[in-house]
């Protein structure tokens, strides 16, 4: 299958280019460039912005391992997802607010299995691939 | 060793010595996360956080952009002398290996086969901006009301289906599995993705002028 297959062409539109900018200048869009960057720090200086705490301790982060959400597609296939657990996901990004406790339960059980899959993976392959001390 | 007042670029050159200095370069990878983090972060949280759960999404994506960072390093390089610039070019960086990271999340959340693994692709070095390229206080703001006008269905389904805008190409083309999940949430058909997509840019259009179109085909 091509990637033409697995897309939906949304097609084209001549503001296409300088929307995507404008967003991306706007801090709607990631930033790309030097540019977007400042821009976006500009249009969102206002905002109040505190570190959560999965993220004030460097060492943990470096540590740390993206939780699979139950969508980790490597060596195995992963389970069918729940309906709930999508409709959770759909609803907290639909609504802008926290996970359902079904969405929860099932990212702590990929978490798990995430973590147990990497200690396996260390255990294989020595003290894993980052150069770490 | 302490790396505090080293710049960003000396910090990414010792991080890419990690086969040689691997103490070295996580020390270094430390003080660049410092440096960045809550600023990457509050960028990361804004264009992503409503689509991966609000602040522990963000967070997700955030921190394995960084470990993802320390792994490349070696891809980045400064296009100037300058601090400042370079503090910049850093943050889009990282923003641009988190947009990797985010879309590859979607995608799967799709239950898309992986076409393009982050492990697999280098980041390249932000653009370089010219003068040109600058957005003119006035056409921001006409593209802060275009927004503000828009319905809040038109505005996820512009924000949404913009991610997947190929600048190179000019293409925008969403995995079938990605829009197939943002219809379901809109309770709408792909199809009229599309439709919505076109209105939102029409109001741009309407609002910038003539302005909005690119450069390059003036």
């Amino acid at each position: 299958m091509s990637n033409e297959d697995k897309s939906l062409d949304l097609g084209r539109s001549p503001a296409d280019s300088s929307t995507h900018r404008l967003l991306r200048n706007l801090g709607k869009l990631i930033p790309e460039t030097a540019d977007d960057v400042r821009r976006a720090e500009e249009e969102l200086a206002e905002e109040p912005c505190e570190l959560p705490e999965a993220l004030k301790d460097a060492d943990r982060v470096f540590e740390g391992s993206l939780p699979s959400y139950g969508l980790d597609a490597s060596s195995t296939p992963p389970s069918e997802p729940d309906a709930d657990v999508l409709s959770g996901f759909s609803a907290a990004a639909r609504e802008g607010r926290g996970l359902t406790p079904e969405v929860k339960e099932q990212m702590r059980r990929d978490w798990n299995e995430a973590r147990r899959t990497r200690e396996e993976e260390d255990g294989d392959h020595g003290s894993g691939d980052r150069g770490t001390s | 060793m302490a790396f505090e007042t080293d710049t960003d670029a000396d910090l990414l050159a010792y991080m890419a010595m990690q086969d040689d200095d691997p103490d070295g370069a996580r020390a270094a990878w430390g003080v660049l996360y410092d440096r960045h983090a809550k600023s990457v972060y509050k960028l990361v949280r804004h264009a992503f956080g409503r689509q991966f759960g609000g602040d522990q999404g963000a967070a997700d994506i955030v921190g394995e952009t960084f470990r993802k960072a320390h792994v490349k390093a070696h891809t980045f390089a400064p296009q100037s002398d300058d601090a400042d610039q370079i503090r910049d070019e850093v943050r889009a960086w990282l923003c641009q290996i988190a947009r990797r990271i985010a879309l590859d999340l979607l995608r799967k959340r799709a239950k898309l086969p992986l076409l393009a693994l982050v492990e697999d692709e280098d980041i390249p070095a932000p653009e370089v901006d010219d003068g040109d390229d600058m957005v003119e206080s006035e056409q921001l703001q006409q593209a802060r009301e275009a927004f503000a006008e828009s319905s809040e269905r038109e505005q996820i389904v512009l924000l949404e289906t913009m991610q997947w805008f190929n600048q190179d190409t000019g293409k925008s083309q969403m995995p079938k599995g990605v829009a197939k999940a943002l219809a379901e949430r809109l309770d709408t058909t792909p199809a009229n993705i599309r439709q919505i997509r076109r209105r939102a840019l029409e109001r741009f259009e309407k609002r910038l002028g003539v302005e909005l179109v690119p450069r390059a085909n003036q």
